[in-house]
C-alpha cells in the first residue's frame, strides 16, 4: 500500500509536471499575436489596429519578448513559491483572483454534483428496482436524452422557461438559493444521467450475486437486503464516475457561468483567453488540472477503504 | 476457375456476415435498425446539404425575420430573416465534417499508438502511458480552451484542437484491449510459430481489439458534436460567417423571447444528432457484446 502510495504521488507530480509544460507552451506560442491583442484589450479599442511601437512597448513590459525557458522557469519557480502571477488584464495578483473567483465555482459545483448524485443515486435505484416496467422506461428514455443535450443549451432552455416565461426564477446573477438552483440543474444534468445508468446497471448486475440470494434466503426483509447489500456493493462504479465527473463539472462551468453571469473562476477565464492574459490563462487552467488530478487521487485511495478487496500492485 | 458473377458475391455475403453473431442479434433488434437507418439519413442529408436546403442560408429579409414555422420555411426565420431549416441543414453539415475527420484521425492515431504501447511493453508501454495520463488529465473543454490561445479559428485548427483533445482515450482503450488479449493462446501460439512481431500485432491484435474502439467512436461522435457546438457557443474555433449550430444559438439569445424557434431549432437538432450517435453506439456494444442489459436500447423488445 505504501509502495503504491508513493508510486501514485510521483506519477502525480509528473503528469502536473508535464501539464504545465504543455500548457505554457501552448499559451506561449505566439507572443507577437499575444502582444497585439493585449495592446488592443488595454490601451485602443478592440477594431483598432494596433501600430507597430504599441506593440513593441507590450511586449517590453510584459515580458513577452523574453525566451520562453526563462519565462516558464519564472512562473514554475513562483507557483512552487506560492505566487501564481500577476494578471495583465485586471492588474491584480492571480492568487487574490483566485481567491475572489474560486469559491463560486466550487460552491457551484458541489451544488450540481450533489443534485447529480443524490437525483442520479435515487433515479438509478428506483429504475433497476422497476426493470423494464413503464417507469424504468421513461427513466431511461430521460437519462438517454439528457446525456445527448449540450448543457449550454439546456441552460438556455431553462432560462428561456423557468426565467422568462413564468418568471419563477432570476435570469442570473450571484446570490441566494433562487439564482443557484437554474445553474446546478444545467450544469449536472449530463452528470446525474450518467449516475443514474451507471447506478442502475450495477444494481441489477448486484442483484444476481451470490451473496443477494443469500441474504434472501436467509429471510432478510426485502428492505434490507437492498439497502444494506445490493445498494452498498453497487455504489463502487458510481465512485468512478463521480471523479470523472469532477472534470466535466469542472470544465462546464466555464460555459454555464458565461450564461449565467456566475463570478467563477470559468467566465474569469473566458475574459483572459479573449485578452490573451497568458499567466491568468495557465494559472487558471492549471489549478482545474490540479484540482481534478487530486479529486481523481482521491478517489482511487478510498476505493481501498469502500472495498477492501481490492490489492493495489 | 473462380467466376466472379453477382451470385459469388450474394454467397460470400450469405457465407460471412448472414451467419456472423452479430447479424443475428442485429435482426432481433428492430429499434436499432431504425437508429442506423435514420443515421444513415443525417449522414446523406449532411453530404447533400446545399441541394437539400430549400434557401441560401446566408440571405437575408429583415422584412421577415423572426417568422413562425411555415410551408415556406418550414423551421421559420431568424433574427435576421434567414431561413432556419437551410441553416440547420448547412450546420449540420458543418458539424459533420468537422466530427467525423476528427474521430477517424483520432480513431487511427489511438489505435496505433495504444497498441503499440500495449504490444511492446516496458519502458515504451510506460512513457507512452504517462503521455496518455498527461493529457487525461485535462477536461477535453479545459484543453480546447488552451489551443484556442494559439490556433487561429478555422475548420482544419478545430478538428486539430479536438483530436488533440481526445485521442488519449482511444490510445488508452486500445492499450487496455490489447494488454487482455496478448496473452492470448493464438498469441502465444503465432508468436512459436516465429511470426514477426509488427504481423502478430496488424494481423491478430488490433482485427481482435478494434470493437471496443469503434463503440468508443461512435459514442465519441456524438460527444464530439456536442464540444463542437459549446465551442462555437462560446465564439470560439469558427469564423461567424460559418452556419454552425452553437454559434447559431449564441446569436438568437437576444430576441429568444420573442423569437424561440432562434435557440429551440438549433438545439433540438444538436439533441437529435447525438442521441442517434449514443444509441448506435449502444447498440453496437450491446450487439458484439451480450452479457450487458441492452443499454441502448429504449425500449426492450
Amino acid at each position: 500500500m505504501h509502495h503504491y502510495l508513493i508510486k501514485r504521488i510521483i506519477y502525480l507530480i509528473f503528469t502536473l509536471v508535464i501539464a504545465s509544460m504543455f500548457v505554457f507552451v501552448v499559451v506561449n506560442a505566439t507572443p507577437g499575436e499575444s502582444a497585439e491583442v493585449l495592446a488592443r484589450h488595454l490601451y485602443i479599442g478592440l477594431e483598432e489596429i494596433a501600430p507597430p511601437e504599441l506593440i513593441a512597448e507590450v511586449s517590453e513590459r510584459y515580458d513577452l519578448n523574453k525566451p520562453i525557458l526563462q519565462l516558464y522557469l519564472e512562473w514554475i519557480g513562483g507557483i512552487l513559491r506560492g505566487d501564481l502571477g500577476y494578471s495583465i488584464l485586471f492588474n491584480k495578483p492571480v492568487n487574490r483572483l483566485l481567491m475572489l473567483h474560486l469559491p463560486p465555482t466550487i460552491f457551484l459545483t458541489v451544488v450540481a454534483m450533489v443534485f447529480a448524485t443524490t437525483t442520479g443515486l435515487v433515479l438509478g435505484i428506483f429504475s433497476a428496482l422497476h426493470q423494464n416496467r413503464i417507469l424504468d422506461h421513461i427513466i431511461r428514455v430521460g437519462t438517454i436524452f439528457s446525456v445527448s443535450m449540450p448543457g449550454f443549451w439546456v441552460a438556455v432552455m431553462l432560462i428561456l422557461v423557468f426565467s422568462m416565461w413564468f418568471g419563477l426564477t432570476p435570469i442570473s446573477g450571484y446570490g441566494g438559493p433562487p439564482y443557484i438552483i437554474l445553474p446546478a440543474i444545467a450544469l449536472g444534468l449530463h452528470t446525474m444521467a450518467s449516475i443514474t445508468r451507471i447506478m442502475r446497471t450495477s444494481m441489477l448486475e448486484t442483484m444476481n450475486k451470490p451473496f443477494v440470494m443469500f441474504a434472501k434466503a436467509k429471510g432478510l426483509p426485502k428492505r434490507r437486503v437492498i439497502v444494506s447489500h445490493v445498494c452498498k456493493n453497487a455504489l463502487l462504479p458510481v465512485l468512478t464516475i463521480i471523479g470523472t465527473s469532477f472534470g466535466t463539472l469542472l470544465a462546464g462551468s466555464v460555459v454555464i457561468e458565461t450564461i449565467f453571469s456566475w463570478p467563477g473562476i470559468g467566465a474569469m477565464l473566458m475574459k483572459a483567453i479573449s485578452a490573451r492574459d497568458f499567466v491568468l490563462i495557465e494559472s487558471t487552467i492549471m489549478m482545474v488540472v490540479f484540482m481534478f488530478l487530486i479529486v481523481n487521487f482521491v478517489i482511487d485511495l478510498l476505493y481501498h477503504v469502500i472495498d477492501p478487496r481490492i490489492i493495489y500492485d | 476457375m473462380i467466376e466472379l458473377g453477382i451470385e459469388t458475391w450474394i454467397n460470400f455475403w450469405k457465407s460471412n456476415v448472414c451467419e456472423t453473431d452479430w447479424y443475428y442479434r442485429l435482426r432481433q433488434r428492430p429499434d436499432l435498425q431504425i437508429v442506423f437507418v435514420l443515421l444513415v439519413v443525417v449522414l446523406s442529408v449532411s453530404i447533400f446539404a446545399p441541394i437539400i436546403s430549400p434557401h441560401d442560408p446566408a440571405v437575408q429579409d429583415l422584412y421577415g425575420k423572426n417568422q413562425w414555422m411555415s410551408a415556406d420555411h418550414w423551421f421559420g426565420t431568424d433574427y435576421l430573416g434567414r431561413d432556419l431549416f437551410s441553416r440547420v441543414v448547412c450546420g449540420l453539415q458543418t458539424s459533420m465534417t468537422i466530427a467525423v475527420t476528427t474521430i477517424a484521425t483520432t480513431f487511427v492515431i489511438g489505435t496505433m499508438i495504444g497498441s503499440y504501447a500495449g504490444y511492446k511493453g516496458g519502458w515504451v508501454d510506460n512513457v507512452i502511458s504517462r503521455v496518455i495520463d498527461v493529457f487525461l488529465a485535462f477536461p477535453s473543454i479545459i484543453l480546447a480552451l488552451a489551443l484556442v490561445t494559439f490556433l487561429d479559428s478555422g475548420i482544419l485548427n478545430m478538428i486539430l484542437m479536438l483530436v488533440i483533445a481526445q485521442w488519449a482515450s482511444f490510445a488508452r482503450l486500445m492499450r487496455g484491449q490489447v494488454l487482455v488479449e496478448k496473452n492470448a493462446e493464438y498469441i502465444l501460439s503465432a508468436c512459436a510459430a516465429g511470426l514477426p512481431g509488427w504481423w502478430i500485432l496488424i494481423k491478430h491484435l488490433i482485427p481482435n481489439c478494434i470493437m471496443s474502439v469503434v463503440v468508443l467512436a461512435t459514442l465519441e461522435l456524438g460527444h464530439v458534436i456536442l464540444t463542437i457546438s459549446t465551442l462555437s457557443f462560446l465564439g470560439l474555433g469558427l469564423s461567424p460567417s460559418i452556419p454552425e449550430w452553437g454559434s447559431m444559438i449564441n446569436a438568437g439569445l437576444d430576441s429568444m423571447r420573442t423569437a424561440p424557434l432562434n435557440v429551440v431549432v438549433p438545439g433540438l437538432s444538436i439533441t437529435t444528432v447525438a442521441l442517434l450517435f449514443n444509441l448506435a453506439g449502444e447498440g453496437i456494444r450491446d450487439i458484439i457484446d451480450p452479457g450487458t442489459d441492452a443499454e441502448g436500447s429504449l425500449w426492450t423488445f
